[in-house]
């Protein structure tokens, strides 16, 4: 069963959520999802629905929302950065206190993609406490995500003008001076560039010291994370997962990746 | 402004979710608009572009409602998994109608509205057009950008001519250019690209002087054997467009200029069917300069904005 509703971040902007119930509601363990951003989150929209069905179905509370300038929620996309972000995960920690009234509740974090890198950025700062983390793919260095993310921005100039007239460093350049850009009717402003350049996911799984499952599909981060000594502590499970949808594009349309989901699944289980 | 969640179910029982906008200052003849979903984009659409548009129209006193059809976003039921070609075929087809006009009887009763319209995105315009022709609740359609062809793996595998010709266009900016030579000549340059683009064009270029035999012979589409002769057009589409017009309702037509399915439309439906004196009366085709399919620029979205809203003002 679920509940479909807006509900108040701490500064008064509505967020779109649809609250997920358990069979069993004295169920005590409550998962908060951090959606991707972009079109990775249209695109993975109904993965994530899906898997959130299947961990009601097996009794955990499931709340996934659109943060502020998303999806159904208030305000404007170029309003929001990666601090907003955090700040609606803890208004939705808030709001959930008062929504499940029981005691001893656990507060688990599954994110995919940028959601999953300020999911562990949430985690980190260690003010609410936080039972298991999930991570999907997430992005390791958000400053590359997002100049990368600016190729968009480049075609469409190819499109319309049929050259470049603003390269990737201009557009940089701009962004930091405050001008917005445009990336496929995204507008990329300054406040979210600078706080994703001050991001690293190494450096925050460094601090993170509960339970975290990590899946990765992508090839390249499948290398770094490889190379990375800190992720292989006795509190991180890496999952080699295979590709069983994309998050940039449909061609393969699979809205319940049954790997994924399994694998994920077996491990919150176990880890309960 | 208000927006309400509202759930609603289809002809399979499957519950149907859906957001609405409610005006402060609704027109007094109480008008609604229907969003449709993009493919299996759900009810956002493209870049938030149903969120902008619905807070738009409900500022021009319109009640909006934007909803995900069966096994899209967060409504019920879901849709075969595999290749995405074959959904985009059966969306273009109609998969979604029904949704649609369950949408229109729930929406038109919710509110208790005296006029109904439906805006549609890419394959949403295709299926406001066969909802629109099927229950004569719907006052007008606005179509944007909707594909007059059918998704097929071929077509999606193969070079698109308009982009063909796109690319080389980009690679005749770099004809006077040393550098754009140098990588040439030094084995740096798309070779595959600039080959594909090519082989396309010329294709392109002998199905065109079969198209004008065709034409010469047939004048235009409205035989439906003959159509098929066309290349994967949508009859269906076609023949739901004749019947909407028949019952003397509007239709307004907005496309990007730098779109594929503009290039497609021009050409197969535009400069043929589109010509016949009885459709006339019955549309608007605009067209918004330096813009893609998905409208991504912010000029654009204006554009659409007021284009819609003169529609509307010259169809009250």
């Amino acid at each position: 069963m679920e509940e479909f509703k807006f509900i108040n971040n701490r500064v008064g902007k509505k967020l779109y959520g649809v609250l997920h119930f358990p069979a069993n509601r004295e169920s005590k363990e409550v998962f908060v999802f951090s959606s991707p951003t972009f079109g990775e989150k249209t695109k993975s929209y109904r993965v994530l629905g899906n898997f959130a069905r299947l961990l009601a179905l097996n009794g955990y509370w499931v709340f996934r929302f659109d943060f502020m300038g998303e999806g159904d929620s208030e305000g404007d996309f170029k309003e929001a950065s990666i601090r907003t972000r955090i700040e609606d995960l803890y208004s939705v920690i808030d709001y959930l206190q008062s929504e499940i009234k029981q005691q001893d509740i656990v507060y688990n974090i599954f994110g995919a993609r940028l959601g999953a890198t300020i999911a562990s950025a949430f985690a980190r700062e260690k003010l609410v406490k936080i039972g298991k983390l999930v991570m999907w793919d997430p992005v390791i260095d958000p400053a590359q995500y997002l100049l990368e993310f600016l190729r968009g921005n480049l075609s469409n100039q190819l499109l319309i003008h049929r050259k470049i007239l603003l390269n990737r460093e201009d557009l940089v350049n701009q962004i930091k001076s405050g001008l917005e850009v445009n990336v496929d009717g995204w507008i990329v402003g300054k406040e979210l560039w600078e706080q994703a350049a001050t991001m690293n996911l190494f450096v925050d799984l460094e601090r993170i010291t509960i339970p975290c499952f990590i899946s990765l599909s992508l090839g390249l981060d499948k290398k770094l994370f490889g190379a990375e000594k800190n992720v292989h502590r006795s509190n991180f499970t890496l999952f080699n997962a295979p590709q069983e949808f994309t998050w940039s594009d449909w061609k393969n349309y699979n809205p319940s990746p049954e790997i994924i989901f399994d694998k994920t699944l077996n491990w919150i289980n176990e880890n309960k | 402004m208000m927006e309400e969640i509202v759930t609603f179910n289809n002809k399979d029982n499957l519950r149907l979710v859906g957001i609405e906008t409610i005006p402060v200052a609704p027109n007094p003849v109480r008008k609604g608009v229907i969003l449709l979903n993009t493919g299996v984009n759900y009810r956002i659409a493209w870049h938030r572009l149903n969120v902008k548009l619905a807070k738009f129209l409900s500022e021009e006193g319109f009640f909006v409602l934007r909803f995900d059809t069966h096994g899209i976003g967060d409504s019920e039921g879901e849709l075969k998994r595999g290749n995405i070609v074959d959904i985009f075929e059966a969306i273009q087809k109609g998969l979604f109608v029904d949704d649609t006009i369950k949408a229109i009887k729930y929406f038109k009763e919710k509110e208790k509205l005296n006029k109904i319209y439906l805006l549609g995105l890419c394959g949403g315009a295709l299926t406001a057009m066969y909802a629109a022709s099927k229950v004569r609740e719907v006052e007008g359609i606005i179509h944007i950008a909707g594909p007059i062809t059918l998704s097929s793996e071929h077509h999606l595998e193969n070079k698109h001519p308009w982009e063909a010709r796109n690319t080389l266009l980009q690679y005749g900016h770099k004809i006077i250019s040393f550098n754009a030579w140098l990588r040439f000549f030094s084995g740096a340059s798309e070779y595959k690209t600039i080959h594909t683009s090519l082989k396309t064009l010329f294709g392109s270029f002998l199905r065109t002087k079969r198209l004008k035999k065709f034409s010469k012979f047939k004048k235009d589409v409205e035989n439906e054997q003959d159509n098929k002769s066309w290349d994967n057009l949508n009859i269906d589409f076609i023949e739901s467009f004749k019947n909407y017009c028949a019952s003397g309702r509007k239709i307004l037509f907005i496309f990007a200029d730098k779109d594929a399915a503009t290039w497609e439309f021009r050409t197969m439906f535009l400069n043929t069917l589109l010509k016949k004196e009885k459709y006339k009366k019955n549309y608007k085709y605009s067209e918004i300069n330096d813009t893609n399919h998905i409208f991504s620029s912010t000029t654009s979205q204006e554009t659409l904005k007021v284009l819609i809203k003169t529609w509307f003002i010259d169809n009250a």
